[in-house]
């Protein structure tokens, strides 16, 4: 990590929205803000997981090089990248590196695999890959993301493991921001 | 093919269980013993024992079955996950491969009564990073082991636990994810990261070569498997096929036949065993998608290849990381599977129905 | 004499303070001197004991300590000065002398000549490195009250004192002593000649930099690392001659140290750069600024670069103070700082550019010709880069960074004229944020950019303000806006109605209202609903001030009427409804506004919106009993109208309208209220409370209106019946209320103005309560030869009329929930008994202040007070497991309305009951349970050892109520979850290890939750395991 492969990666200014925007029925109604936790108590409701959920699991991510920034601001990840099927069980997730070149892809990568790990269901198959074209060494990269054994290998690396969870930390407390909104 | 028994759940709670993904399984050659093993580093080991039809400890419904219960859970003090299991041909020792990228050799200290506790007698150091493939020779003379450092180390088994490294094979460009031995011959394959299979064979001037290299897959090569007759083997992939390569010459395979489009995910595991039928027995493939499909391989002319039966989401929702035929007589048409959610499956394939 | 002597012999003997208060009154009583306490001292002073020798001058000096002031003559200070001085050498009688210097020296005939003997004496025989903590902190003591009081005659010493003192304060380490030195070092920095010792004056105070002491647990002296900090700061900043030295060492702190070093280090350069002055800042400014650059484009963390700014900053001003020239005659360090940041900001969207116009906008509010200076370059830099062709990608960030610095004059006080002031560069900033608007991606900073300029005195003249609404207007209905842009977008039109509201009522206003639909859309075009919804959302937010508020209601009312006769002969009423309900709101929330703001326009609005709303619904309902004017939404909200304008009324105006409400509502005579313009027809016969259930029942709906009013009437304000008939009444109305009404608007419209009247009326309601409620109780309630529905109602009738006594301290509330406690055995409604009593503590808006109720403090709190100890006992003992289930109820159901503090220490006792209570088949209460527990489940200490003790029993309930297979209730699954995520940082984990694997196991499953709110709590609590 001495090396800094983008020290002046390009930002997003509208980041942090939501996104999910607020519901549009007929009705506006206050309830939902008082409820506390918004939900009316009917059983019967049901919300598939749907790709801005997934987006909202993955978007506070901060970036290993830059740990003040998130991984929506550094454009690393967006709604659309992220795509979801509740029939076939599968999540795919397309992040772009701030550079072709960005050595810290690997991690990202990773960051991003642990998280869904511990916050979708199991049913879900997840891959994460860069998107086509966004990096010098695509092929080798996705490879390496979605062989499982590396990844339980390198989650089994006590140095590598506290660098993830300083890049998770941030997704895990904003996203408890948002449960509470 | 019909689930005989779920052996008890690694991820379940009671404490002598595996929390976590079970990598491997390995019938005991000799023994009614099965093991596995898995990422929260302990091996465990079931006994079975064959029970006579239509008794009610037979969960389907007909025809012999096996009863299994937990003979015991080894701490193995492996540092890290244990990926790979491997029976001696006395099936008097067990072999694990860890990530800690040590090879650790376990026997039953005290004979070999059911009291006698699994001890590492031995421990093999070598690798410099994760081990990920660990396999006896027929003669039980050699043991193979390879590893994310590319490299497959082949060691002689001498008196004692004692062993020697009589090779260390450096051609693989990538992770060597496993190794299996030819039935009868001293002929290695490994296959790896770098989507080849290679064979390996003793060369009497000098130590250990490469004979031949397997190309044809398009992506990472997980697992392979001699067939019983020791012509053909059958390799797995990350590409989602399983290639099948035919023994033309003394040192050289050829890709006979590509089984292509009835896994959706990549094959972590693949088995060829005697089978019941069929002239070459039958081969089991097992894959992220939670299938395990057996076919059944016949010679007529060139070889022939059909489905014979498969269990869809043979481990629930989660991935079927290996798979192994029963080598013990009578009972080839017995499979077990381990996976993700951490438990270990024995499927018995029916036949003549 | 002898008395002295023997006294001294006892008290070395024994030391005790007798004797040394005996021997000080002796001498107050003149009956002995000092000098003759000495003489008695004789022997021991000069014993070959050391012990002895110490013992004598301890005496002195504790007789010394002890004695007044003014009872030493001027020859016995004297004399005790030369003694001690000659003791000092004596290192058995060091330790005393040194104590009794301490109060010798304030003695006021100690003069100054002595002053310099002790001094001298010090310097000359006191080895700090061989004396402990306490006399070294005698020694600075003695040494500062010379150099407060005799600072001149010390000065004549000249470098034998400094020098001396040097020796002395060299290598101090306690914090107290250290203190007293920080504060006598100032002292002499300032007003002593130290410029010969300037080198070793920065060794004794620079060596202690930073400050990192930390006070022991238990530090007698309570002196924190603050105030160290503090003092020493203090003397790093006395004097410009530390200024190359001081300079350099901070610099090499802030490169080598720690964050908080480097913050101290930022800190101290903000005091001392003033101090040093402004050559000595400038000649070290290129070093600072290499580090500072540092903090400020690779932050550690924002308070170090925030720190790092502000001491840029100082540095700047320091440099430039009173330098006043023009825009090119700015030269040096500000200069090349600031044309080094535009030059990163070059590339505005780029991460480094963000520091970079944070460090622009520092420079902004330093001096007058430097904020000129920058703002000359820095404006026209960005009006260049957003109308460069290529860079229009980057217009947003352009635009942001442009109003960051408007943003950051705005707040910076110098208002400067000519060039290089905001205003001369209006125009084409204005021109920037105008054009920016029109791109949606940097609409939002446009708009923010606009705000700032308004907001700006004096900069933007009216004439400006139009043509900014202007084209303002052109984007205020643009439906693909998001929350924050019309946020930022109301905020400019809110800031320039405040500058002039006209410009909002002709400019912005009659868009948005001719952007309001006539119709309601129909139910298939949503993009039309978000429409008016959002305009409305612009409105509630603009039309605050009277003026404004005047035309919102008018308008609003108009489109109210239209939609009212549209819905008499409408197909689908429903979207209609739903458009007046936006309408009804859109007031309520402006109503709320104004009535948190003490808006005087108020009152009016009884005619001009009040009576108009009665008028509409009691008219369309008649019309059309089915149709919107009895739908209940939109009665809920049209009531919260109503209430908010009747509160502010005065007493007679109330009472007005509530004889003119009652008549209608009776069917009577219905001119008093329909002072409107649209009368009711004379034949209309509006009769509320007579339902018929062939007939239009739903016209009692409407009673939730007239409750609005009465909720909020004054004490003093009656509601006919009055007199006798009224306690008959009021029985009538719970009665009806049981039997009659039809839903629960209707039901608690009735019974919260009964409470309500009950709470202000109590006088006039005695037969009420006493006899005609315990009535309705055996009639309705006991009897269990009615169904169960009704006797639940009536009970809920019933515990309103005591929740009423309840807020106003009435005892009979008491009294009368022990009633329930009988129901406890009666399985037709036990539960609903107990969870009433839950339901009678419980806070509610229909009974507060604000609502003029009579309240009376802690009454809530007495009253539970008064049951929890009851309640506990029997939900634990209680032989019957029917009535014990129904006290756990009961205690659960109270426990939940309650401050945490009335039961938290009967926790021990409660935590077996609660986790029953889990298992008990109510959602309501279980989640009443979980979230008492959360409650009393502290998440930030490790050692609450009631949860630790209930750990692993606590995590499998809890699972359990978390897993949708097992819970249908989201509501309980959501608490459920939140309890499980606060368990690891309120547990030690060695405690819930063994749990860990199963936890993380079963939350798995939680994860697939068909409630996103509920997934939302689950992935929180497994990432917390």
């Amino acid at each position: 990590m001495n090396e800094i492969y983008n020290p002046n990666p390009t930002i997003l200014k509208t980041a942090g929205k939501r996104g999910t925007r607020a519901s549009s029925g007929l009705w506006d109604l206050d309830e939902g803000l008082a409820g506390g936790c918004g939900l009316c108590d009917d059983h019967s409701v049901s919300e598939s997981i749907d790709q801005n959920e997934v987006f909202d699991l993955v978007r506070f991510i901060t970036d290993p090089e830059h740990k003040h920034m998130t991984l929506e601001e550094l454009m690393v990840v967006s709604a659309p990248q992220c795509s979801v099927s509740n029939e076939t069980n599968r999540v795919l997730i397309e992040f772009t590196p701030t550079v072709p070149h960005c050595g810290m892809s690997t991690v990202i990568g990773l960051t991003l695999r642990v998280r869904l790990l511990r916050a979708l269901p199991n049913r879900f198959k997840v891959d994460i890959r860069v998107k086509p074209g966004s990096h010098q060494s695509e092929n080798e990269l996705n490879k390496q993301l979605n062989d499982k054994e590396r990844v339980a290998a390198a989650l089994e690396n006590p140095a590598l493991l506290i660098v993830l969870e300083e890049c998770l930390e941030s997704a895990q407390n904003r996203v408890r921001g948002h449960a509470h909104q | 093919m019909s689930l005989v028994s779920e052996l008890p759940v690694h991820r379940s709670a009671s404490q002598t269980g595996h929390q976590d993904r079970a990598w491997a399984i390995a019938w005991n050659p000799t023994k009614p013993l099965l093991a596995s093993c898995s990422a929260d580093k302990t091996v465990r080991l079931y006994n079975y024992r064959i029970t006579p039809p239509s008794s009610e400890d037979e969960p389907s419904s007909y025809g012999e079955g096996l009863k299994f219960e937990l003979n015991t859970s080894i701490a193995t003090g492996h540092a890290k996950t244990v990926r790979a299991l491997a029976w001696s041909p006395s099936g008097n020792t067990l072999a694990t491969g860890s990530f800690d990228s040590n090879v650790g050799i376990w026997q039953q200290v005290g004979g070999e009564d059911e009291e006698g506790a699994w001890e590492c007698v031995s421990s093999l150091e070598g690798h410099e990073t994760e081990c990920k493939g660990v396999a006896y020779s027929a003669s039980g003379t050699l043991l193979a082991s390879c590893s994310r450092d590319k490299s497959v180390w082949v060691w002689e088994v001498l008196p004692d636990a004692d062993f020697e490294c009589m090779g260390v094979l450096m051609e693989h460009s990538q992770d060597v994810k496993s190794v299996a031995w030819h039935p009868r011959e001293e002929i290695l394959a490994s296959c790896s990261y770098d989507d080849t299979i290679r064979i390996w064979i003793d060369d009497p001037q000098d130590d250990w070569d490469c004979v031949a290299i397997l190309r044809g897959h398009t992506s990472t090569v997980w697992s392979i498997s001699f067939s019983p007759d020791g012509d053909y083997i059958a390799s797995g992939s990350d590409d989602r096929t399983v290639r099948i390569w035919k023994r033309v010459t003394q040192y050289k395979w050829d890709c006979v036949q590509v089984l292509e489009g009835y896994h959706d995910r990549t094959i972590f595991s693949v088995a060829w065993g005697e089978g019941k039928l069929g002239s070459l027995g039958w081969i089991a493939s097992a894959s992220s998608d939670g299938q395990i499909i057996v076919y059944q391989v016949n010679v007529k002319g060139g070889i022939e290849v059909r489905v014979l039966t498969k269990a869809m989401s043979a481990h629930d929702v989660y991935d079927v990381n290996c798979i192994a035929w029963c080598p013990r007589k009578g009972l080839e048409n017995y499979l077990a599977s381990c996976g993700d959610d951490g438990s270990v499956r024995v499927w018995k394939v029916q036949v003549g129905k | 004499m002898e008395k002295v002597e023997r006294l001294i012999r006892t008290w070395v003997a024994t030391q005790q303070e007798v004797q040394v208060t005996e021997t000080v009154a002796e001498i107050s009583g003149g009956r002995i001197t000092l000098l003759n306490v000495v003489q008695g001292l004789g022997e021991y002073l000069i014993s070959d004991e050391g012990e002895m020798r110490s013992k004598g001058v301890s005496f002195l000096s504790a007789v010394l300590k002890k004695s007044s002031p003014d009872s030493f003559s001027r020859q016995a200070v004297r004399v005790l000065m030369t003694f001690y001085c000659g003791k000092l050498d004596d290192t058995e009688t060091i330790v005393p002398s040194l104590q009794g210097l301490v109060t010798l020296v304030t003695l006021p005939r100690f003069t100054s000549s002595d002053a310099l003997e002790v001094a001298k004496a010090l310097f000359t025989h006191v080895k700090m490195r061989a004396l402990t903590v306490h006399p070294r902190y005698a020694a600075f003591s003695i040494l500062d009250t010379l150099v407060s009081n005799h600072r001149e005659s010390l000065k004549s010493m000249g470098k034998e004192f400094l020098t001396g003192y040097l020796n002395i304060a060299d290598g101090e380490k306690d914090p107290r002593n250290l203190f007293l030195a920080f504060s006598i070092n100032r002292v002499l920095l300032i007003e002593f000649d130290i410029s010969s010792h300037v080198e070793s004056f920065f060794d004794v105070t620079f060596c202690y930099f930073p400050i990192t002491f930390r006070p022991p647990p238990d530090d007698p002296y309570g002196i924190t690392p603050e105030q160290l900090k503090e003092k020493l700061l203090g003397c790093l900043s006395a004097t410009p001659a530390f200024g190359r030295l001081g300079i350099d060492l901070f610099i090499e702190k802030l490169t080598a140290g720690s964050p908080v070093t480097k913050r101290d280090a930022l800190k101290a350069l903000q005091v001392c750069l003033p101090v040093y002055g402004s050559g000595t800042a400038e000649m070290s400014s290129k070093k600072l600024w290499n580090c500072l650059r540092l903090e400020i484009f690779q932050p550690v963390d924002v308070e170090t670069e925030d720190s790092a700014l502000l001491a840029t900053q100082v540095l700047v001003k320091t440099i430039y103070e009173g330098q006043d020239v023009q825009v090119d005659g700015v030269e040096g360090f500000a200069r090349a700082i600031t044309q080094e940041c535009l030059e990163i900001l070059k590339q505005p969207e780029k991460s480094q550019a963000r520091h970079a116009i944070k460090t622009i906008c520092a420079l902004l509010s330093t001096t007058p010709s430097v904020s000129r200076y920058v703002i000359a370059k820095a404006i026209p830099h960005f009006i260049g880069l957003f109308q460069n062709p290529d860079e229009i990608a980057n217009r947003d960030s352009v635009v942001s960074h442009l109003v960051d610095i408007c943003e950051a004059l705005r707040e910076s006080p110098q208002v400067t004229n000519g060039e290089g002031d905001l205003a001369s560069l209006k125009d084409e900033t204005l021109g920037v944020f105008v054009v920016g608007l029109k791109a949606f991606s940097s609409r939002r900073s446009a708009l923010r950019g606009l705000r700032s300029m308004v907001e700006t005195q004096g900069l933007i003249t009216g004439e400006e303000l139009s043509f900014i609404v202007h084209s303002v207007n052109e984007v205020i209905l643009d439906e693909e806006d998001d929350e924050e842009t019309s946020d930022a977008l109301v905020k400019l039109l809110a800031s320039i109605s405040t500058a002039s509201a006209q410009h909002v009522t002709g400019g912005a206003l009659p868009l948005l209202f001719i952007a309001l639909p006539d119709e309601a859309p129909s139910r298939d075009s949503p993009i039309e609903i978000s429409k008016y919804r959002r305009v409305l959302q612009l409105l509630a937010r603009l039309c605050i001030q009277p003026t404004l508020f005047e035309t919102l209601v008018i308008r609003l009312s108009a489109k109210l009427d239209i939609l009212f006769s549209r819905a008499v002969d409408a197909e689908d009423t429903e979207p209609i409804a739903a458009y007046a309900h936006s309408l009804l709101q859109t007031l309520s929330r402006v109503l709320a506004v104004k009535v948190k703001e003490n808006h005087v326009d108020i009152p009016k609005y009884l005619d001009l919106l009040v009576i108009p709303l009665y008028n509409l619904f009691v008219l369309s309902a008649l019309r059309r009993p089915d149709g919107i004017a009895t739908n209940e939404r939109l009665l809920v909200v049209a009531g919260k109208v109503i209430s908010f304008v009747v509160r502010v009324l005065f007493t007679r105006k109330q009472e007005e309208l509530v004889n003119g409400l009652s008549a209608l509502y009776q069917g009577g005579v219905t001119d008093t209220i329909t002072t409107g313009h649209k009368k009711l027809p004379a034949d209309a016969k509006f009769t509320p409370f007579k339902v018929s259930w062939e007939l239009t029942p739903s016209l009692a709906n409407l009673i939730s209106l007239l409750a609005a009013a009465v909720l909020q009437l004054r004490q003093e304000v009656g509601v006919p019946p009055h007199g006798d008939s009224m306690n008959e009444h009021f029985k009538r109305a719970l009665v009806w209320s049981v039997n009659v009404a039809q839903n629960t608007l209707q039901r608690d419209s009735m019974l919260h103005m009964v409470a309500s009247r009950v709470n202000k009326r109590i006088v006039d309601l005695g037969p009420f309560i006493d006899e005609l409620l315990p009535e309705f109780w055996k009639e309705y309630i006991k009897n269990n030869q009615l169904p169960a529905t009704t006797r639940k109602n009536a009970l809920t009738a019933w515990l309103w009329v005591v929740k009423g006594l309840l807020v106003r301290g009435d005892p009979r509330a008491l009294s009368l929930t022990e009633n329930l406690f009988d129901l406890f055995s009666d399985e037709a409604i036990n539960w609903d008994a107990a969870s009433s009593i839950g339901k009678i503590a419980a806070a509610t808006e229909v009974l507060t202040k604000t609502n003029y109720v009579v309240t009376k403090f802690l009454a809530v709190q007495k009253f539970t007070n008064e049951l929890l100890p009851r309640l506990m006992k029997n939900a634990q003992v209680s032989s019957d497991p029917v009535v014990q289930t129904a006290y756990l109820v009961g205690l659960s159901s109270l426990m939940r309305v309650v401050h945490k503090a009335t039961y938290a220490h009967e926790m021990p006792t409660l935590m077996p009951l609660l986790l029953r209570g889990l298992s008990l088949p109510d959602n309501e209460i279980r989640v009443g349970v979980i979230d008492t527990l959360i409650a009393t489940t502290d998440p930030n200490s490790k050692d609450n050892e009631l949860v630790s003790e209930y750990a692993s029993s606590l995590i499998t309930v809890m699972l359990k109520n978390a897993k949708v297979k097992d819970m249908v209730s989201p509501a309980v699954r959501v608490s459920a979850l939140r309890y499980i995520g606060i368990l690891p940082s309120a547990v030690r984990y060695d405690i819930l290890h063994p749990q860990k694997a199963t936890v993380i196991r079963e939350l798995s499953t939680c994860l697939d939750d068909p409630r996103r709110v509920v997934r939302d709590e689950a992935v929180y609590a497994r990432t917390k395991w």
